[in-house]
């Protein structure tokens, strides 16, 4: 079998994941984490190419380790979320950029698809699977407790569990993302695809979590097919894929406010 | 009379320092029970205590084992950003199947049709239908309401209260609801539970012997002044 066949099923998976977990970002009013939360696996991308271990697996490592400390912090001194992981994004950004060469900072901003062998590639396959299988399995407590935070309370959703295990869904989605599109990039499979969904949704859920995996994938699909093509990086065009369908949802959702 | 709850002695603390004190009162089916007082005067704090939600202090509150609780929490919405259905909504509850939130939607007067209705384009009125719906759809021994008519004009108030009549009548549901409306004590309810500075004013009684003007002494209205607003 053509080897760039398991680079794209793990991108489209990874696709997948990535817009499931955007919905409860977006659902929580927390989409800005997407841009700032993937800056805290540079230390750990860093430390997988000095040591000579797969960058990703140092990267999910940060991410997880950052996701206690985030978690911890804020239910001890009541910290608004996203300062506390804007405090960890930027130092991780300062201390990740001086262990890298520039080539390999632009590789972690930007992602290369280049870097992943066929291992790396059904590793990813199955951890894309396994994020997507946790997310959509949690999908009553987490719509339940980002919507109505009381209502879940009262009917036994524990607030604090359940922002851990979504904060470490987030943390797994970005470490498999980091070949494909990069920590810069990375709005692109987590955000892009939810916001252009909501648009397409006609106010059903159901519809919202179908149309922004059904986006993510084909983004995620068409911008690692057209890589080939093309030869432009292949996240670079993740992110064009995704924001010309969001364009259109924008129009769509303009034509029928009026 | 089945007891559904006793509270004995209950005193609730937020982070040490005691709010509520010595607060007793049991509940029965076919209980309206209303827990009125000032602003402050630990309302809510007594109600989560009752789900579980915060941690008692001292005495005790015992549930029959198996009642199944029902509860609105004050000034409930829900984020309009999301896109879900009311269906998707009440969907969200356990166990609820399609059949049963179709009879449930029936059983608060509102159409079915408005099971695929956007959450975000209910009416204030619908809204507040739903919510009960959602409290009541796995058919539930009592229904705690905190302030259920607080956002809603006075029709769709009287459409709560008449609900909740409803179901009493029909499935023997015990009721407590958190109000300041003294025409509710008044017009529903069978129990009074006053609280002022954290503690019952007052032993709970039933409001054909309870002395109205104690209520309206603890509000700061004298009963002329009630009646005149």
């Amino acid at each position: 079998m053509n080897p760039e066949i398991y680079t794209i099923a793990a991108g489209v998976l990874t696709g997948a994941a990535g817009a499931t977990v955007g919905n409860y970002l977006l659902m929580r009013k927390m989409p800005l984490i997407s841009d700032s939360m993937p800056h805290i696996a540079l230390p750990g991308i860093a430390l997988g190419l000095i040591f000579g271990f797969n960058p990703v697996i140092g990267a999910f490592l940060f991410l997880a380790l950052a996701v206690l400390i985030v978690w911890y912090t804020e239910n001890t001194t009541k910290l608004p979320i996203d300062s506390i992981v804007g405090v960890l994004f930027v130092t991780a950004l300062a201390v990740g950029s001086v262990m890298v060469s520039e080539e390999e900072l632009l590789e972690s901003f930007f992602g290369n698809i280049e870097k992943i062998s066929q291992n790396d590639a059904i590793v990813g396959i199955v951890a894309a699977s396994a994020v997507l299988a946790v997310a959509l399995s949690l999908k009553r407590r987490f719509t339940l407790a980002s919507i109505a935070p009381e209502l879940a309370e009262s009917v036994g959703v524990n607030q604090k569990h359940t922002e851990l295990w979504f904060l470490m869904l987030v943390a797994a989605t970005v470490a498999l993302g980091i070949n494909f599109v990069g920590v810069l990039l990375m709005s692109a499979l987590l955000i892009t695809p939810s916001v252009a969904a909501r648009n397409f949704a006609g106010g059903s859920v159901k519809n919202f979590f179908a149309l922004s995996v059904l986006i993510g994938v084909v983004s995620m699909a068409g911008g690692l097919t057209m890589h080939t093509y093309v030869g432009v990086p292949a996240g670079i065009l993740v992110v064009l894929i995704s924001t010309a369908i969001f364009v259109v949802s924008v129009g769509k959702s303009i034509v029928s406010d009026k | 009379m089945q007891k559904l709850l006793e509270v004995h002695n209950l005193g609730v603390g937020i982070r040490g320092k005691q709010v509520l004190s010595d607060i007793t009162f049991d509940l029965e089916r076919d209980d309206t029970l209303v827990i009125i007082g000032p602003n402050g005067s630990g309302k809510t704090l007594l109600v989560k205590t009752l789900l579980g939600l915060m941690p008692k202090l001292r005495g005790t509150y015992v549930w029959d084992t198996k009642v199944k609780i029902g509860y609105v929490p004050q000034k409930f919405a829900i984020d309009k950003n999301v896109p879900i259905t009311v269906g998707e909504f009440l969907a969200l509850k356990n166990k609820a199947t399609s059949a049963r939130i179709l009879e449930t939607l029936k059983q608060v007067g509102l159409p079915e049709k408005v099971v695929s209705w956007p959450m975000k384009s209910l009416s204030g009125g619908q809204f507040q239908r739903v919510v009960v719906a959602w409290s009541i759809i796995d058919e539930p021994d009592v229904l705690i309401f905190d302030e259920p008519t607080e956002s809603i004009d006075v029709a769709g108030q009287v459409c709560v209260y008449e609900l909740i009549e409803d179901l009493k009548a029909k499935k023997h549901i015990a009721v407590i609801l958190i109000t300041h409306d003294l025409d509710v004590v008044y017009s529903h309810a069978n129990k009074v539970v006053c609280l002022k500075g954290g503690t019952m004013v007052m032993p709970c009684e039933h409001t054909t012997t309870f002395d109205k003007h104690l209520i309206e002494t603890v509000y700061g209205l004298s009963t002329h002044h009630h009646h005149e607003s």
